[in-house]
Order: structure tokens, then sequence, then C-alpha cells
């Protein structure tokens, strides 16, 4: 009782309340701590003062609880003070505050406990999962925490996840512009660990990547405690900022102390949150970073190990009727018969998401491999582990670039650019869809020496290559090589000044003869909106092609001739061939030369950051 | 319908964790007819909002009271079985490989000894076949205990 009392006086003396002895912290002192800003989701915008992002009247016990640090703290310790049951609706603030206030009354709260229990955690791990170029939402990856069971299978580990909730069935376009702007509601949402798997390596063919955290365990009970909060308490979703990695960096920076929040952008990244841990002290915070292939990828580690021999017979069993499986096994050994169906089981489980489902002969085959993997002898086949680099070891995604150039048209002339992110052909790009581009808001000025001209040579909203390379000879084993793009540019390098909104695109296919080498050959079209060299429409065929040489030295080269829908004799043949050099996640130095009935020479210093 | 599955899954984990195990009723239990996991699964009943590909589902493994069922749905059968419905490709390949960590969580959520989890998994393979489907190697697993 006399605590309770004493806890009153707290609060009926709050600016002068540090004179009591038994006090740790003055309710002003704490209203400022930034674990309690944190707590309450407290931001500072850029036109406005400090306020929560959390709008549910149900999240504070003060009616100024919004707006106001202090009023909350206090209506908070109120609550806690006249029943101490409250403490179990916040666990979180009742951890803080029991640092800070001696008085607070210990309470028994069995749902909670309930709920810490099952998910046992003494460790936790922050999850990437690698790009995905199928959805909008998820070209630029996810990230999402783990908490690690003590002694419990990995795949039975509880996440947690942020993202916005909206109706079945939406509008693509309603879906883009609510995604962007505010439209939806995010939420946390509590997952075991093998429906991430489902999602990630299998369903959706990504990589994850698993970032294990040197965090203490009291910091992981205060996560979880503050997790238990947010159930079912809504904050506005924006694709580009108050997004998983914002709401997940957050919850880390509250424990660890650490900006996570990559500055000088106006937009957030899960990869820039890995980025962060990477720099500075933040690194001692990485205890450990473990992969989790996807099914594409099992396939392609496996299918590399196989001999030339069990290549054969996987092929031959992929080409002949389901009854044929057995004959087509008999002339290898039990291990390489093992090792050829665990690779078919992969095969078929790629083939199954990629085109939506298996043929029948597929389905049969499939089972009649099985059937003869239950007749040989139990055991895992045996491959080497796939080394795939982590995506900390990428580049940097926003870019600041300054290039030299001469054209032959009009002389010498510096280029300025800038690109919001995030990678291209030719980036370091550890962790990414290989041989893939993924561009926004890439915009280049041209400075022209002779001239004394400035213009603005492009302004690319969106630019996205897929070359989907095949990198086994396994039938079916490619997609589509794709390319998106449109914006503003110049119509040719011979004018920089006559510029024009534009969209471009090829389809085609394309082969990786290695892991570091692809080509490909499609048909190609641009839409232009003025029509200066015969028309708005041309299409033709284009090839190109990336080489990884080593990691300090790549290049790329594309071969494009189009002729105008509506004016055949008109045409256009542009060339492109870039090298980039050096390794390093920060800067690089580039050389372009270009041909569009004349050649332009450039080298260009870029800074990544 | 694959997105609406892991959300009516995510539905009844999440109901079925939430309490201590009912182990009397357990044995007469068959998740597929009482717990309606084939219900959930298979029907494209929308109970759920749709979520964006960024969460996915529901998701409330942990946190949730909110999902009524029988008391002997929340055992440690019924998770194990919507374990199964939801891996069941990659719990039947290993199953047929003899080892795997599906299996070994499968065996973890039933509190199988590990000094009987060989066992168990022997059993399990000598049992099924590729034709299996998910209820009948659901029924095969739990016979095999």
């Amino acid at each position: 009782m006399l605590r309770v009392v004493l806890f009153l006086l707290v609060i009926l003396n709050a600016h002068a309340s540090n004179a009591l002895p038994n006090i740790i912290a003055t309710p002003v002192e704490l209203a400022q701590d930034p674990v309690w800003a944190a707590l309450l989701h407290y931001e500072t915008g850029y036109l406005r003062s400090q306020k929560s992002a959390i709008s549910d009247p149900s999240f504070f016990y003060s009616p100024d609880g919004q707006t106001d640090l202090l009023a909350e703290l206090q209506a908070t310790v109120s609550a806690f003070s006249e029943n101490p049951l409250e403490q179990c609706r916040f666990p979180a603030r009742s951890l803080f505050l029991s640092k800070h206030f001696s008085q607070l009354v210990a309470t028994v709260c069995p749902n909670y406990e309930d709920y810490l229990a099952s998910i046992n955690a003494s460790s936790m791990s922050l999850i990437y999962a690698s790009g995905y170029l199928g959805n909008p939402a998820s070209m630029y990856g996810h990230i999402f925490l783990k908490f690690n069971g003590e002694k419990e299978n990995d795949l039975l580990d509880n996440t947690f996840n942020y993202g916005a909730r909206y109706p079945e069935n939406e509008n693509p376009f309603r879906y883009i512009a609510n995604g962007i702007f505010g439209g939806y509601q995010g939420y946390f949402a509590n997952q075991k660990y093998h429906h991430q798997t489902l999602t990630y390596n299998e369903s959706e063919l990504r990589d994850l990547w698993e970032y294990e955290l040197n965090i203490q365990q009291q910091d992981v009970e205060l996560i979880l405690a503050h997790l238990w909060e947010l159930e079912d308490i809504p904050m506005t979703y924006y694709f580009f900022e108050q997004n998983c990695a914002y709401q997940i960096a957050r919850l880390l920076e509250m424990v660890t102390g650490k900006k996570l929040i990559a500055p000088g952008k106006v937009w957030v990244m899960p990869y820039d949150v890995i980025m962060m841990f990477e720099r500075q002290e933040a690194k001692n915070w990485v205890r450990n970073v473990k992969y989790h292939g996807s099914r594409q990828q099992a396939l392609y580690t496996k299918y590399a190990q196989l001999s030339e021999q069990e290549k054969g017979v996987l092929v031959t069993i992929i080409g002949r009727q389901p009854d044929e499986v057995t004959e087509s096994l008999s002339s290898i050994s039990d291990d390489s018969a093992t090792r050829v169906i665990d690779n078919l089981y992969d095969y078929y489980a790629y083939l199954d998401k990629k085109n939506e489902g298996l043929t029948a002969k597929q389905i049969v085959t499939r089972k009649s491999a099985m059937n003869k993997r239950f007749d040989l002898p139990s055991g895992t086949s045996h491959f080497r582990a796939h080394n795939n680099a982590p995506p900390h070891h990428a580049q940097d995604t926003a870019l600041l670039q300054i290039s030299g150039l001469y054209n032959e048209e009009w002389g010498e002339g510096v280029e300025l650019r800038f690109r919001a992110n995030y990678y291209d052909l030719l980036s370091v790009n550890a962790a990414r869809i290989p041989f893939s581009e993924l561009s926004t808001f890439d915009v280049r000025a041209l400075y022209q020496t002779e001239e004394s001209t400035l213009d603005l040579r492009e302004l690319t909203v969106l630019r996205i290559i897929n070359l989907n390379a095949a990198t086994t000879d396994l039938p079916e084993d490619s997609g589509y090589a794709w390319k998106i793009a449109a914006g503003y540019r110049e119509q040719s390098i011979t004018k920089p000044e006559e510029g024009s909104l534009y969209m471009d695109g090829f389809l085609g296919k394309s082969h990786a003869f290695s892991p570091n080498f692809a080509l490909y050959g499609a048909l190609s079209s641009t839409l232009t909106g003025k029509n200066n060299f015969g028309g708005y429409l041309a299409i033709g065929p284009e090839i190109g092609g990336v080489l990884n040489v080593s990691p300090n030295y790549a290049m790329s080269f594309s071969l494009r001739h189009q002729r105008f829908v509506n004016a055949p004799e008109h045409e256009r043949t542009t060339f492109n061939f870039e090298q980039r050099f050096f390794n390093d996640k920060r800067f690089d130095l580039r050389s372009l030369l270009r041909y569009d009935d004349v050649f332009e020479l450039s080298m260009s210093l870029s800074f990544y950051y | 319908m694959k997105k609406h599955t892991l959300i009516a899954a995510a539905i009844a984990v999440a109901g079925l964790s939430s309490n201590a195990m009912a182990d009397d009723h357990m044995e007469k239990v068959n998740p597929w007819k009482q717990c309606g996991i084939g219900a959930m699964i298979f029907d494209d009943n929308g109970t759920a909002a749709a979520i964006s590909n960024i969460i996915w589902d529901l998701g409330t493994t942990a946190l949730s009271t909110k999902i009524s069922s029988e008391e002997s749905c929340n055992g440690k059968r019924t998770k194990v079985a919507m374990f199964i419905q939801d891996n069941f490709d990659v719990v039947l390949e290993q199953t047929s490989a003899g080892q795997g960590e599906h299996l070994n969580a499968m065996l973890e959520i039933l509190e199988v000894a590990d000094a009987d989890k060989a066992a168990v998994l022997a059993t399990v393979r000598g049992s099924v076949t590729a034709d299996a489907q998910p209820e009948a190697y659901y029924n095969t697993l739990v016979a095999a205990i």
C-alpha cells in the first residue's frame, strides 16, 4: 500500500519527484527517454512536431497520449498503480518503468506468460528475403524477425512480420496507389518459421539470409513484450517509408540504441537495414549469418554437382515415360540414384511453382521416382552447400555519379547522375536475382562544355530487366527474358536537348553459360512521345549479355536494330558497351561506349550510399 | 488459393496453440474432420481478410485467443496435422529419403523422444508410398508412435 501511495506521489509531483529517494528517474526525464518514445511509436515529421504513428485510442491511457509523451507516461503509471493487472496489457511499458520506478507493483499475467513460454526465445534473428520481381510489393526484398527457441527445431521457431492488409481482389492500380500513399493499415503478425520457408523458399523461390543478432535476453523479451502490445494495433503503411524495414529497424533501434535507418534517404529499404548493421559499431550486433536457399537454388546447386552420367540419367527420366523411371535408374549405383532422385524432386518443385502446376506426366513421373526412392536405402544424398554471398556484401543502393564524356556530334561534356535505387546489371549484386536490374528514379543531367548548356538527359521512373537465364540444360528451366522501362529521355545522343516521354521493353530468351556469363536475344520495342525519327513505335531484334570476369571487373553489352511501325523506311541501330571496375560497396569506376548514329564515350566515378 | 490455404492454416494454428494440450481427447480426434482442417485448406471461403504479399497471413500463432475451437483441437496432434498439410510435398520427399529437417520438426511437435524417432520414421517410411495423402500419412504417423 505504501508503494502505491508513493507511486501516486510521483504522479502528483511529477516535476519535483526527483527529491524522492527511492525513485531512480523523474517522469520528465523518463518521458524523454528514447525507449519510451519508441514504445509509443513517436515520430518527428518533416513539417510537424513529435507524434505517435498510432492513432488507435485504445493504445493510450491519456487523451493526449498521441502527442504528449509525459502525459501518457503519467497516465500509464497511474493506471498501473490503480490496477496492476493493466501491466498485462502493456508488458513492455511495465518492463521499462520497472527499471526506473522501484515502486512498481509486480503482477502475474498468465496469458502473457503463456505467450512468452510458447515462443521460448533465447535469441533473435533478422531474416532478409531476397527480392522477387513477380510482385511490385516484393521487388525490394523483405525483412522480418525470428525468435530462436533454445532447443527446438528452427522450423518451429516463431517469426514476426510487418505488412499492410488490403481487401481481397484489390484493383491493381488502387493497390499501388494505396500502398504508396498510405491507404492501407499495417500490422505485425506472428507465424511459425516453417510458414515463412514455405512462402519464400518453396512458393516464391526466394532465398533467405538469417542474421543472428547479438542481443541480450532481456532485450529480446522487451521486443516480444512490445509485439504483444501491438496485437491488432494498426499503423498507416507507406510502401517507401513506413514499411516492414522501417518498423523492424525501429524495434531493433529500441534495444541496440543504434541508428538502423540509412541516413540521407527519404525512403527505407530492407536491404539498407542489413547494410546499417554492417556499419560502424552496429557490426558487433551480428553474431552469425546463415543462408537458407530457395528450391530453385537447391536445384542449381545439386545439378552442378551431378556427374555427367547422373545428369544424363536425370534428363532421360524427365524425357521418357513414367513407367521407365526404374529402368533409367538401373544403370547407376544406389548412391547415384538417390542423388538423381533428390535433384528430380527439386526440379519438379521448381517447375510446379514456375508453371503454376505440373503436367499429368510430370506428376506420375515424380511419383514413380519417389516410389523408387522408398525402395532405396534410407539417408539423404550428399551435396556440398552452396556458397552464396550474403546481401551485406552487395553494393549500396543509392547512386551519385559524375562522368566526363566525349560525343562525336557535339564534343565534350560533364554528366551528373542520381539514381534513388537499386541496382543494375553491373552492380556488385550479392544476394540479388542473377542478371537482373531494378532501377527507380534515375536522373541524368548533361553540361555541354562547348555550348555551355545544361540539359535533362534522362529521368527514368522505373527500369526492370530480368534475363531469367537458364542455368541448366534441363527442359523448361528458363523463363522469358524481359525488360520494361518508362520515363523521359533524350531522343538521340546527337541532340540531348530534344527529349520526350518513352517506354522501352523487350521479350525474349536467355541462357547462362556459367554463374558469371549470360546472353540474351529478344524482340524489343520503343514507344516515344515525339516522332522526330519518323515514328512513335519502333520494334526490332536486340541481343546482349553480361559477363562478370572477376569480382573487380564486369561488362555488359546490347545491340538493337529497330524500324518504326508507321514508317518502316526509318530505322535505328543502337549499341551500348559498359564496363565496371573495382569491387567495393561504396564506389566504382565505369566506362560506357554508346553508338546511336554517332559514338559517345564516357568515364564515370560512382558513389553508393 | 494457396494464400488462402496458408491464411486458413494460420488461423487454425492460432486457435490450436494457445491452450494446454487436451491429451484425454486426442486419441479420438480426426483433425481433418473434427477440427475443420480439410474445409479450411480446400474451401476458398474467404474467412480471412487478404493480406499483402509482405505479411501473407493473419499469423497469430502465439498471440491470438480470438479463434474458438473444440478443446480437443488444441493439441499437438492437430498441430502436426496442420504441419503435414502445409508442408506435405517436402514431408513426403523427406520420408522417402528417411530423414530431413521437416521430419525432425514433425516429430518434435509430437514430442517423440529422441531414442524413438528413428524407429517411428522407419515405420512410417515402410508404410506409405508416393500416393499417400496428408490425412492418410497423418494416420500412419500417429499409429507408429
